[in-house]
C-alpha cells in the first residue's frame, strides 16, 4: 500500500513536467488546451442547435408523409384490400429514409406492413383514432409516425344529423435516423474541423507572439546557463522589458561579485599548491631516505641471519653427533645438552627476530592445513606442563567438549602462539596456577568461532605497563623482576594472530595474575589420514656405499655434515669452494653432491649450472644447502640444476629424507 | 334586432317592416355556396308570401333563446325554419307559433312527427318517371342506404317503383365498408340497359371522394345507368338527376306556411318529399347507353358536359 502510494501517479508526473516546462511552453500549454476545448464545446453546441433543427424538419415531414399515405389509403382500408394502396405505399417508401409503413384498419388489423416496421405495431402505436397526424414512438434508430385514415363528409347545413368523419384505420409511417445522424456528424465534423483549424492559426500566432515576448527572457536564462557551465567573462545584455533588464542588471552584478570571489580563491590556491608541492618535495626525500634505510635494515638482519647461523650451525651440528657417540658419561652428556639448547634458544631468538622483520615486511603468509584442536592443546600442554610442574604451579587444561576435531588454520603458527603465552604465564607465575582453555563460542559464515585463553596467578600487569606490552623488546615490570626472553614473543603472536583474524587481548591486575585471550573464526576442516607413528633412529642403509661429495667453505659445518653422513655409512668427499666440487666430482664420480650455495671462487649456483654443463646427463643429483632458506633463494637454485634444497642448520630428519628420496635409499634402523 | 345581433340578411333582400307580420323565416346565416341557395329559397318565399317576411340568419354564436323571445315580441305565427340552424331554432319555440321546415335531409322520426318537413330529397315518383321517359328498358333499380337517413324515402321508392313497373332493391348499411361492400355485389350483378343505381342523399352510402368515382367508373365500364339526387354527379357522369329548384321550393314553402297559418291543427305533419325539382343530365353518359337525348329539351335545367 505505501508503495502504491509513493509509486508516481500520471498526475504527479504531469505536475512536475509542468513545473519543469518553460514559460513559454506553459502558456502556449494553457491557450492550446483552451482553444481546443472551445473548439470541441463549439462543435458540440452547434451540432446539437443543428440537430433540433433538422431533427424538426424531419418530425414535420415525417407527419406530411403519413398524412399524405393517410390521404391515399381510404379506398384499401374500405375495400379492405391493400392492393388499392400499393400504389401510395410504393411511393411512400421511396420516400428518403422511409423505411417501414403499415396500413390498419379501424379494428386494428394490420392490413400491410412493408419495411422496417417492427413486431410490435399496436405497443407503438396504440389503436387507431382519429385526430391529427402525430410521432407516435421514437427510438433511437427511427420515429414511427401515425395518421388516421377517414372517411371525409362534407358538412352540409341541410343535414339535421350532424354526420361524423369516419374512421376506417390509420397508416404508420416508420422514418429512418439515417439522415438525422448523417448530418449530425456532417455539423459536428465540419465545425470541429473549422474549430481545430482556426485553432491551429491561432496557437501558431499565440506561439509567435510568446516567443517574441520571452525572447529576453529566454536570452537572460541562456546567459545564466552560460555563467553555470563556467564561461569566463559573461555578462547579460540589456534588453527587453524593463523588468527583465533589471534581472539582467542584478544577474551582471552578481557575476562580478563571483568574479573577484574567484580570483580571490584562485590567489589562495596558488598559495597553497606551492606550499604542497615543497611538503611533498621534502616527503619524498623523507621517504626514500626511510626506503633506503629499510631496505639496509633487511639487508642487514639477512646477512646478520646468515652470519649467526653459520657458526650455530656447527655447533649445533657437533653437539648432535656427539650425542650420537654411545661412549659418553652422564656429565658430558648433559654438558652437550646444555650446548644443544642454549644453541636451539639463541636459534630461536633469530628466529624470532626474523619471523618479526618478515610480518612486519608483510611476507609472512599463513599456511593453512587441517588441525586436530585436542591434539594441539594436547601437544602443547605437554611442553608447557614439564615446566609449569618444575615451579610447583597447578597446570590446568580446560577443552570444551563441543569443540570441533578439525579446523583448517596454520598449526604451527597457532602452536606458535599458545606456547608464548604459555611460556610467558609459567614464566611469570612464581605460585598458584597456570590455565589454558579453548571454547566454542558458536558458528558463523566463517566457520567455527573459537575462543583460546591462558590464565594465571601471576605478578600481574599494570594498565600501563599493558598498554606497551605488544610493543617488540618490551617486557612488563620492572627491570629486577624481568624474566629472561627476547621480549618479541607478544609482539610475535599478536602480530601473527592478526593475520588469522584475530587479535590477542589482555585483562590483568598488579598482583592478581592476567588473562591473555583471543578468538579466531576458523573453517571446518575434514580429518586428516593417520599420522606416520614415530620411527627409530637410523643406522645404516640397505645396498652398497654411495659416495657423497660436500662442498662448503666454512670449515666446521662442512665437517659437521660430513661427520653425519660418515656415521650414516657414506664414503664422503670434501671441497672447500664450487671449483673444488667440481674437481672432485670428476675425480670420484660421487653419487650425489651436497653443495653450499655462498661460497668463494665459485658460488653453488654457479657450480651446479657448469657440472650439467659439462656432464650432462651424467652428472650427479645436487642438493643445495644454504642460509638462505626463503622461497625466492629455493627457486633460483632449483633453476639452476638442483635437485632439492636444504635449509641451514640442516636438521637431520630433513637430510635422511631428501637422501632416501635422492638415491633411492632404505634405512635400517636400530 | 340589431342589439340582438340579428340582421337582415342578403342583400337582394329589402328591409321588411317590422311590425304585424304574421310570417318569418328563420335561416343559416353561412357562406357560399349555401348563402345563395337560401336567398333564392327565401326569395321565392316572399314572393309567394306578397309581404314582407322577417328573415333571422342564425350563426354559429347566435343565441337562440334571445331569438326565440324577438319572435315571440314580433307576435310571429308561423315560422319557416329553414336547414339545420332553422330547425333547433323551431324545435326552442312554443307550441303554439306553427312552423314550416324546410331545406333539410334525414330528419329524426320525432322532429319528423312535429311539424311540416319539406325534404331536399326529391321524390322517388318523380325519379322513377323520369328514369321510365329516360330508359325504357330499364326495371331494375338498386339503391344502398343508411336506414337512419333515408328508410322513409325507401318505403316511398318501394310504393312508387312498383305502379311505374320497376323493381327496388334497396340494401341497407350502417357504415361505409358495407356500402362498399353492397355497390361491389350491385356492380357485379348489373346488367346494361336493365338495371340502374340510384344514388339518395346519404352520407353514409355516398361517399364522394373516394367510392363515388370507382361506382362510376364501374357503370361506365359496365354500361349500367346511375341516377342521382345531386346535379355534381350528373356533371361526373350520372345519367341524370333531380335536384331542388329553389325558388319554387321557396314559394311551396310560404305556401304551407299560410296553409299552417290558416288552419293550423289540420295540417298533416311529418316529412314531405321534394316536389319543386328540376333536372339535370349528361348527355354524354346518355350517348355511351344509347339513351336518346335531346339537347334541346326544355325540361333538362342543366346539361352536362357544359359546352
Amino acid at each position: 500500500m505505501m508503495r502504491f502510494l509513493r509509486s508516481p501517479w500520471p498526475s504527479a508526473l504531469f505536475s512536475r513536467e509542468w513545473r519543469e516546462s518553460s514559460f513559454r511552453g506553459q502558456l502556449s500549454a494553457a491557450a492550446t488546451a483552451g482553444i481546443l476545448l472551445l473548439a470541441l464545446l463549439s462543435s458540440v453546441v452547434s451540432s446539437w442547435m443543428a440537430s433540433r433543427q433538422v431533427r424538426a424538419t424531419l418530425v414535420e415531414q415525417g407527419q406530411r408523409v403519413a398524412q399524405s399515405l393517410a390521404n391515399q389509403a381510404p379506398l384499401a382500408l374500405i375495400s379492405l384490400a391493400h392492393e388499392n394502396a400499393a400504389e401510395a405505399v410504393r411511393a411512400t417508401l421511396a420516400f428518403p429514409d422511409v423505411i417501414g409503413v403499415e396500413l390498419r384498419s379501424a379494428d386494428g388489423q394490420v392490413l400491410l406492413a412493408q419495411g422496417a416496421v417492427g413486431a410490435d405495431t399496436t405497443g407503438l402505436a396504440g389503436r387507431p383514432a382519429l385526430g391529427e397526424p402525430r410521432l407516435a414512438a421514437e427510438t433511437d434508430d427511427a420515429w414511427h409516425f401515425v395518421a388516421p385514415v377517414v372517411a371525409q363528409r362534407n358538412a352540409s347545413p341541410f343535414e339535421v344529423i350532424e354526420s361524423q368523419n369516419e374512421l376506417l384505420g390509420d397508416v404508420r409511417v416508420v422514418l429512418g435516423k439515417g439522415t438525422l445522424n448523417r448530418m449530425l456528424a456532417q455539423v459536428f465534423f465540419t465545425s470541429l474541423g473549422i474549430s481545430l483549424l482556426l485553432a491551429v492559426v491561432f496557437v501558431v500566432l499565440l506561439r509567435w507572439l510568446a516567443s517574441r515576448l520571452t525572447r529576453p527572457l529566454t536570452e537572460l536564462s541562456g546567459t545564466m546557463a552560460r555563467a553555470e557551465r563556467g564561461e569566463p567573462g559573461v555578462h547579460a545584455v540589456l534588453s527587453g522589458p524593463s523588468d527583465i533588464q533589471q534581472m539582467a542588471r542584478a544577474f551582471n552584478r552578481m557575476i562580478d561579485a563571483q568574479n573577484a570571489r574567484g580570483e580571490e580563491l584562485q590567489r589562495h590556491r596558488d598559495q597553497l599548491e606551492a606550499a604542497v608541492l615543497a611538503r611533498t618535495a621534502e616527503l619524498q626525500v623523507a621517504k626514500e631516505r626511510a626506503e633506503v634505510a629499510s631496505a639496509a635494515k633487511s639487508e642487514f638482519l639477512a646477512r646478520m641471519s646468515h652470519e649467526l647461523r653459520t657458526p650455530l650451525n656447527a655447533v649445533l651440528g657437533y653437539a648432535q653427533i656427539l650425542r650420537m657417540d654411545e661412549g659418553l658419561t652422564g656429565r658430558q652428556q648433559a654438558g652437550l645438552g646444555i650446548i644443544q639448547s642454549s644453541g636451539e634458544h639463541l636459534l630461536t631468538l633469530i628466529v624470532d627476530i626474523l619471523d618479526l622483520a618478515r610480518i612486519e615486511a608483510g611476507k609472512t603468509v599463513i599456511d593453512s592445513g587441517p588441525v586436530d584442536l585436542t591434539a594441539l592443546v594436547r601437544s602443547v600442554a605437554d611442553i608447557v606442563r614439564v615446566k609449569a610442574e618444575e615451579k610447583g604451579l597447578v597446570f590446568v587444561i580446560d577443552t570444551d567438549p563441543a569443540l570441533p576435531t578439525h579446523v583448517l588454520s596454520d598449526e604451527k603458527r597457532l602452536r606458535q602462539v599458545l606456547i608464548n603465552l604459555l611460556g610467558n604465564a609459567v614464566k611469570f607465575t612464581q605460585q598458584g596456577h597456570v590455565t589454558l582453555s579453548a571454547r566454542h563460542q558458536g558458528h558463523d559464515a566463517g566457520g567455527a568461532k573459537l575462543r583460546f585463553e591462558v590464565r594465571d596467578s601471576g605478578v600481574g600487569i599494570s594498565a600501563e605497563a599493558a598498554q606497551r606490552l605488544f610493543q617488540p623488546f618490551e617486557q612488563a615490570g620492572e627491570s629486577h623482576q624481568r624474566a629472561a626472553g627476547t621480549g618479541l614473543g607478544l609482539a610475535i603472536s599478536r602480530q601473527l594472530v592478526r593475520l588469522m583474524g584475530g587479535d590477542v587481548q589482555v585483562q590483568s591486575q598488579l598482583g592478581t595474575g592476567s588473562v591473555f585471550w583471543f578468538e579466531l573464526t576458523l573453517p571446518l576442516a575434514a580429518r586428516p589420514g593417520p599420522l606416520p607413528a614415530a620411527t627409530p633412529a637410523v643406522r645404516g642403509y640397505d645396498g652398497p656405499m654411495r659416495r657423497i661429495v660436500v662442498a662448503d667453505d666454512v670449515a666446521a659445518n662442512r665437517l659437521m655434515l660430513c661427520e653425519m653422513l660418515r656415521r650414516l655409512g657414506f664414503d664422503v668427499h670434501e671441497a672447500a669452494d664450487g671449483q673444488q666440487a667440481l674437481d672432485q666430482v670428476r675425480l670420484v664420480q660421487p653419487d650425489l653432491l651436497l653443495m653450499d650455495v655462498r661460497m668463494p671462487v665459485m658460488d653453488g649456483l654457479e657450480a651446479t649450472a657448469r657440472l650439467l654443463q659439462d656432464t650432462g646427463t651424467h652428472a650427479p643429483p645436487v642438493v643445495l644447502v644454504s642460509a638462505n632458506a626463503s622461497p625466492a633463494d629455493r627457486d633460483k637454485g632449483l633453476a639452476a640444476g638442483a635437485v632439492d634444497f636444504l635449509p641451514k642448520p640442516v636438521e637431520h630428519e630433513q637430510l635422511l629424507a631428501v637422501l632416501a628420496k635422492q638415491l633411492r635409499l632404505t634405512w635400517r634402523r636400530a | 334586432m340589431g342589439a340582438l345581433g340579428l340582421w337582415t340578411l342578403t342583400a337582394g333582400l329589402p328591409s321588411w317592416a317590422a311590425d304585424g307580420q304574421p310570417l318569418a323565416v328563420v335561416y343559416p346565416d353561412i357562406g357560399e355556396p349555401f348563402r345563395s341557395v337560401f336567398a333564392s329559397i327565401v326569395e321565392g318565399i316572399r314572393e309567394q308570401a306578397r309581404q314582407a317576411v322577417p328573415g333571422f340568419g342564425v350563426g354559429a354564436d347566435t343565441p337562440i333563446p334571445a331569438l326565440v323571445d324577438e319572435l315571440r315580441k314580433r307576435e310571429i305565427r308561423v315560422v319557416i325554419a329553414l336547414g339545420r340552424s332553422g330547425l333547433k331554432v323551431a324545435e326552442a319555440l312554443d307550441r303554439s307559433v306553427g312552423v314550416v321546415a324546410g331545406c333539410v335531409l334525414a330528419v329524426p322520426e320525432a322532429q319528423a312527427q312535429a311539424f311540416t318537413v319539406h325534404s331536399l330529397a326529391p321524390d322517388p315518383a318523380l325519379i322513377f318517371a323520369q328514369l321510365r321517359r329516360m330508359l325504357p328498358t330499364a326495371r331494375r333499380v338498386w339503391a344502398v342506404h343508411d336506414p337512419q337517413q333515408n328508410a322513409w324515402l325507401m318505403r316511398l321508392a318501394q310504393e312508387a317503383a312498383r305502379p311505374l313497373g320497376l323493381e327496388l332493391t334497396a340494401q341497407e348499411a350502417g357504415d361505409l365498408q358495407r356500402a362498399t361492400k353492397a355497390y361491389q355485389d350491385i356492380i357485379a350483378a348489373a346488367e346494361p340497359q336493365r338495371d340502374v343505381l340510384w344514388l339518395p342523399q346519404d352520407s353514409t352510402t355516398v361517399e364522394e371522394a373516394t367510392l363515388l368515382p370507382l361506382v362510376l367508373q364501374e357503370a361506365w365500364r359496365r354500361k349500367f345507368a346511375v341516377i342521382s339526387s345531386n346535379a355534381q354527379h350528373v356533371r361526373r357522369g350520372a345519367l341524370f338527376a333531380l335536384y331542388p329548384d329553389n325558388p319554387a321550393m321557396g314559394r311551396s314553402l310560404a305556401q304551407s306556411a299560410f296553409d299552417t297559418l290558416a288552419n293550423a291543427k289540420r295540417t298533416a305533419h311529418g316529412l314531405l318529399p321534394l316536389r319543386d325539382v328540376l333536372l339535370a343530365a349528361n348527355q354524354r353518359t346518355a350517348a355511351h347507353l344509347g339513351v336518346d337525348l335531346d339537347p334541346r329539351d326544355q325540361r333538362i335545367a342543366k346539361l352536362y358536359p357544359e359546352s
